[in-house]
């Protein structure tokens, strides 16, 4: 399972871009801090990290309005959903 | 112990190295934590089950309430990091009630205070409730996880089988854990004993099939579903472009 997929569909629903673009940003967010890593190899904490730093940056540099709750929101769904991690 | 137990406590203990290695194997490229965990609590269960072809009942105890240990600790950390878990008060319960099993099992081999029978039933309880608790925890875990993934299109069949099967182990923990009580003494066999048996064929096969996950399993789960993965082709400018 493709966690870039995953959270990039959650993302389009939040932000109303297209999801290839949100699938997108968080293959470079996590490309930016874990340059020799899938994103499927990461764990609960690395993803986390990731959240709160790179992919906040791209956001940030594409200028998306309400970063902050947009941030909160995906950490949200990662908590819930953080078995994922593990199970997929 | 009869020929055919120990022929049966060989079988499960392949079963268990074989989920072992699979486990191990996963950690192995994903480095993840937990990963070693759940193949430590697969090492621990494998060596449980050498001593209980040797039939020592004391070690027994011991080694599954550091099983039990480290496989609520895997649990925590799967599912509940950030979240309310009720980790620390299993974890003090499961060192409560072990240690009550172990006191009287003691008793039972020494054979004062108590008489023999009455020793091994409080003995037998005390394990069940050990193995009700951490079945419960499981099936609670995975149950509220596939409600909360349960209608999203991006995560594949064969994961959620996985959740399903961790479900199904489950309530196989909680049967075997309900039915100890009512095993007999050392030597003897009733029908609380088989069901411990079935239930336990039923927990390991259903441990085996979800952490192995084998191919035609994975695409039995998968049949008729078309996937929906990221296609890589966007380039860094059109995708920060595709999100401005």
């Amino acid at each position: 399972m493709n966690i870039t997929n995953l959270f990039g569909e959650y993302l389009a629903e939040l932000t109303g871009k297209r999801p290839i673009a949100c699938k997108g940003i968080i293959r470079l967010a996590v490309k930016d801090a874990h340059q020799d890593r899938a994103p499927e190899n990461l764990d609960y904490s690395e993803l986390k990290d990731v959240f709160n730093t790179t992919f906040k940056q791209r956001l940030e540099n594409v200028g998306i309005p309400n970063i902050d709750q947009i941030v909160q929101s995906i950490m949200g769904y990662l908590v819930k959903n953080q078995s994922l991690l593990t199970m997929a | 112990m009869a020929y055919e137990a120990v022929s049966l406590f060989v079988i499960f203990l392949i079963f268990r190295i074989i989920t072992g290695i699979a486990v191990f194997m996963a950690w192995r490229k994903t480095k993840k934590q937990n990963l070693l965990l759940l193949f430590l609590f697969f090492v621990i269960n494998s060596i449980t089950l050498l001593i209980l072809i040797f039939e020592n009942v004391l070690l027994y105890d011991i080694s599954t309430i550091i099983s039990i240990f480290v496989i609520l600790v895997f649990i925590d950390r799967t599912f509940y990091q950030d979240r309310k878990s009720p980790l620390k008060l299993l974890l003090i319960l499961t060192l409560v009630l072990g240690a009550f099993a172990i006191v009287f099992i003691n008793i039972f081999s020494s054979s004062l205070l108590l008489p023999r029978i009455i020793s091994f039933g409080i003995h037998n309880w005390l394990v069940g409730a050990l193995f009700i608790m951490f079945g419960i925890w499981s099936f609670m875990a995975a149950s509220n996880s596939l409600k909360s993934i349960g209608s999203t299109e991006a995560v594949e069949p064969w994961v959620k089988g996985r959740y399903r099967l961790v479900l199904f182990y489950s309530v196989g923990i909680i049967l075997v854990g309900a039915f100890t009580p009512f095993t007999p003494l050392e030597g003897s066999i009733n029908w609380a004993l088989l069901a411990v048996l079935v239930s336990n064929i039923l927990r390991i096969s259903g441990e085996t099939l979800a952490w192995v996950m084998p191919k035609w399993l994975k695409n039995f789960f998968n049949r008729g579903y078309t996937a929906t993965d990221i296609k890589e082709d966007l380039t860094e400018e059109e995708i920060m472009e595709g999100m401005k």
